[in-house]
């Protein structure tokens, strides 16, 4: 690493705030200006911006960001947001130390070499690169139509100017849709099958609750401006429960915790409807009054023993007769569902049981209780539409759809031989046309998405013509044909909405783009030029776009003064018991088949796992379920997926690329703290794919369970042997809704 | 006599995400393999009997009788009135004394410049009425400075915590636990 990265800056340590914020330009004239997109918008030298984060993660922190002479010389929390208040999270702490980084893309950049690990490229002009993409890109849609191009992007800049002019690009080539179910998508369906939505109560209302459930979270690493929230409720006497198989902080600090064996969640649920129901903490008025097929959920839970789910989950009767107790004896109740939980096949069905207990005991509809998934509320005050630009889509344009999680069958070669005989590029177990070129933006799939060896035969195609834009040269941008330089989120203006408290943001732009860099929208808009398209939506300014867009109680203007602004919720939600199900109730069994065939899986509970699951009704492979240990790979606080990782700071400061492993389970293996260990997986098409990690004796989950940290970074591997954790992890599809199954993994595990 | 000015650590909701440290690196521009403030993980069993995990976030303590002034050959271990121990850059040579004295390990060397460094409590952002970074950048907002005779007045101070105990020094930081 370079010594003198922070070069840039000056004087950060002591800079008084005594500037006015800034908010973004306002304009009256609703004429439509000079296109000024290839050359954005000069920030005043010295001032304080408003700005918001716009990385994966659903607490959207303010910051001010503190310029002089042009150059950002502090980021900090705005101490008026009442959610991210006075500070950004660990990685927001080493947001200069991003953007000012040596290891910058610089310029346009074109490979020389071969592709991969090592690859070398040479600067070329913007000119040339538009000219040379464009040529190449208009072929391909000659030959094989626009369906031929797949965007590959997800949240490494989020928010309306980062996908604006993509989205728009991609409309207008009729370009294959990406499915980006990458996430939470799951747990969409499985609380949209029970509560007819997966919105729920703000996370603002936590300090109101007397018993707070994190069950499948980690709040060190995922909004963690919450905790402030979850520990005053507790100063006011709220009980704490845990549901977690991995260790958390807060698992430790809760009065209860809970350790299932993984993907057994649906099963704990069951323990604990049955403790309310037999104790009789159920409350009965709620149920009668707002649910539907209570005797369909009675009959279910005769089906089990309690010997039976203690087998089973791993956890006492005594347990969760404890957690049933503390969470129906609160007089209100708040759940906080993950999004880890339900990255596994089963994930749609666990989500799915969870708020049978919010149903029960009447914890729904009321200040303080409630079920906490994913939050649309502030969303809706965009219109994603204009933004998208959805009407430039050509009438006759077929666009199919691949998925992100199992892009590498996607992108596999044409005369690839799979083992069921079906040859050539699969979507969703079907053929599908192939993909001869794709631009990776806002995204480092070979970090991030499942099986990534596998996705690395489709980038080793010679057919397939790769664009990558990205802030720096991550293990994905090794295989491009050509790297575009991205500007970072303080260089452009942006606005973009919280997920979970309800609050759409406006970020400002603050210094201008660094070196040649350009923001996305503006890359977009130049290579559409460059292709032919004429189009106006292809001149329009980021802050038009930003004003077209913008659909709030107040105007656009107001809002970049204001800098966010707060949809009007009914609240306490669902107060009216107006369950947006078929019935208006809350609907204990679903044979709907919107969500998942009510033949394959039980419409109440359905207790399948991945290990207990046919591979038909989305088990594991035999494979796969022959390995010793299951692995899960969850978030570490300073990531943002693979965001941060090349941080001053950051990297090299956490056990990156480690396994944790139980005591129990290493000393049978004979494995020590701190031996190197080779970690074996059984990958799609019958591969073995080995990664080499360090291994560190800590029981971080049940024995039998291992654990390591999501996305990390091939060629970061301190050990030198390239490899990393989504080698080895699942890329089939949940039970529900395509989403990602990355704890549906299981490995062997032995000393290098 | 001017006032004790310490730490003030709420150890039950720390959940160790280092965002303390990072924004004390970030903040003084600190070579990125030295950190004046510090997480460390322990264990120990709880009220109920359990085994959990708990973090301790350190930096200087600000002791009393701080070992680190007594041994410095040079003087440039200062202790203020108000308890602050700083060091003065200008007279420090580099020799180490102050980090083998302290029990804390709170001294730094600090490869850029060859001398020692460590925490000062921001003692440049308190004369402008700005909380020292880490206490300003924690999210879960577990730490805080203020006298010390205001903050062991809080329900639940005292001035030990799991993993840390006066070694000689009267450390000054001050623990709250409202918890059992």
């Amino acid at each position: 690493m370079a010594m003198n990265r922070r070069s840039f800056l000056k004087g950060s340590s002591a800079f008084a705030f005594s500037a006015s914020i800034m908010g973004c330009s306002s304009s009256d004239d609703d004429s439509p200006s000079e296109p000024p997109v290839t050359e954005p918008p000069t920030p005043e030298p010295d001032g304080i911006f408003h700005t918001t984060c716009p990385r994966n993660c659903g607490d959207r922190c303010s910051l001010l960001v503190s310029t002089k002479d042009g150059v950002a010389v502090s980021i900090t929390g705005d101490t008026s947001h009442p959610v991210t208040a006075g500070t950004p999270c660990v990685k927001g702490h080493a947001y200069l130390e991003s953007i000012y980084s040596p290891e910058r893309i610089k310029q346009p950049m074109k490979r020389v070499g071969p592709r991969g690990p090592g690859a070398t490229f040479e600067p070329i002009t913007w000119e040339q690169a538009n000219s040379e993409i464009a040529a190449k890109l208009n072929e391909v849609i000659e030959t094989y139509t626009g369906n031929a191009i797949v965007p590959y992007f997800y949240s490494g800049y989020s928010g309306i100017s980062a996908s604006s002019g993509s989205n728009r690009f991609f409309n207008r080539i009729g370009g294959r849709n990406l499915q980006r179910n990458i996430c939470a998508s799951a747990g969409y369906s499985g609380m949209s099958s029970i509560l007819g939505e997966f919105s729920g109560p703000s996370p603002e209302d936590y300090v109101n609750t007397k018993c707070f459930v994190s069950w499948g979270t980690n709040e060190q690493a995922t909004n963690i401006h919450h905790l402030k929230f979850i520990n005053e409720a507790r100063d006011k006497g709220a009980k704490i429960l845990v549901v977690n198989p991995a260790r958390t902080p807060l698992a430790s600090q809760a009065d209860i915790w809970l350790q299932p064996t993984p993907g057994t969640d649906a099963t704990l649920v069951i323990g604990i409807a049955k403790t309310l129901i037999e104790e009789g903490l159920h409350d009965t008025g709620f149920i009668d009054a707002h649910t539907q097929d209570y005797d369909a959920l009675l009959a279910r839970l005769e089906e089990f023993t309690h010997e039976q789910i203690e087998a089973e989950t791993g956890v006492t009767k005594a347990q969760y007769q404890s957690f049933a107790r503390a969470y129906a004896g609160a007089e209100c109740a708040m759940i906080r569902i993950g999004y880890g939980l339900q990255r596994t096949l089963n994930g749609g069905r666990m989500v799915k049981a969870i708020p049978t207990l919010a149903a029960l005991t009447g914890n729904i509809g009321k200040v303080g209780a409630g079920v906490v998934y994913l939050n649309t509320q502030a969303g809706g005050m965009f219109n994603w539409g204009y933004c998208s630009g959805n009407h430039l889509t050509p009438e006759d344009a077929v666009r199919d759809t691949v998925n992100i999680s199992e892009i590498g069958k996607s992108l596999l070669p044409e005369d690839y031989q799979h083992e069921d005989g079906q040859v050539g590029p699969l979507a969703f177990d079907e053929p599908c046309d192939p993909i001869k070129a794709m631009i990776v933006y806002s995204s480092n799939p070979i970090a991030i998405a499942p099986d990534a060896d596998l996705i690395e035969i489709g980038l080793m195609r010679d057919d397939l013509f790769l664009v990558g834009i990205d802030l720096f040269q991550t293990d994905t941008m090794d295989y491009v044909d050509y790297l575009l330089p991205t500007s970072s989120y303080i260089e452009q203006s942006n606005m973009i909405d919280s997920y979970h408290c309800y609050y759409a943001k406006h970020s400002t732009q603050a210094i201008s783009p660094l070196y040649q860099s350009k923001p996305d929208t503006v890359i977009f808009q130049d290579l559409a030029k460059a292709m032919g398209y004429s189009d106006p939506e292809f001149s329009e300014s980021i802050d038009d776009i930003l004003r077209g867009t913008w659909q709030g109680n107040i105007s656009y203007d107001e809002l970049c003064v204001q800098n966010w602004d707060s949809p009007v919720v009914d609240y306490p939600y669902r107060k009216n018991y107006d369950f947006p199900t078929p019935s208006g109730k809350i609907e204990f069994k679903d044979i709907s088949g919107t969500y998942f065939d009510p033949e394959k899986f039980n419409p109440v509970i359905d207790t399948g796992t991945p290990e207990s699951d046919d591979f038909a009704t989305k088990g594991m492979t035999d494979d796969e379920k022959a390995r010793e240990f299951r692995l899960l790979s969850p978030a570490h606080p300073k990531l943002s997926n693979s965001q941060w990782a090349n941080v001053k700071y950051i990297e090299g400061t956490f056990p990156q690329h480690t396994v944790y492993i139980h005591p129990d389970d290493a000393m049978r293996k004979g494995i020590s703290d701190g031996d190197q260990v080779k970690l074996v997986a059984s990958r799609y098409g019958q591969r073995d794919v080995t990664i080499q990690y360090t291994a560190r004796i800590e029981a971080m989950t049940p024995a039998g369970t291992i654990f390591a940290w999501k996305n990390a970074w091939k060629k970061l591997n301190e050990n030198g042997s390239n490899t990393a954790i989504n080698q080895l992890t699942n890329s089939e599809l949940t039970d529900m809704n395509h989403g990602s199954t990355f704890h549906s993994t299981r490995v062997d595990i032995a000393l290098a | 006599m001017t006032e004790q000015k310490c730490f003030v650590f709420r150890q039950e909701n720390c959940v160790g995400c280092e965002a303390c440290t990072v924004a004390c690196q970030a903040g003084n521009d600190l070579n990125e393999f030295i950190s004046l403030r510090d997480i460390s993980q322990g264990e120990k069993i709880n009220s109920e009997g359990r085994q959990v995990s708990v973090f301790l976030s350190q930096s200087c303590h600000h002791c009393a009788d701080p070992l680190c002034v007594e041994k410095c050959p040079e003087g440039a271990m200062v202790q203020r009135a108000d308890g602050i121990v700083y060091i003065d850059d200008s007279m420090c040579i580099g020799c180490g004394a102050c980090k083998f004295a302290c029990p804390y390990n709170a001294p730094k060397v600090d490869p850029n410049r060859g001398i020692l460094s460590k925490c000062d409590m921001c003692k440049d952002r308190l004369a402008i009425d700005e909380k020292p970074y880490c206490v300003q950048g924690c999210p879960v907002q577990v730490l805080d400075v203020m006298d010390q005779s205001e903050a062991l007045a809080l329900p639940g101070a005292s001035l030990s915590g799991d993993g840390h105990q006066d070694l000689g020094t009267g450390p000054s930081t001050v623990f709250i636990k409202l918890r059992n």
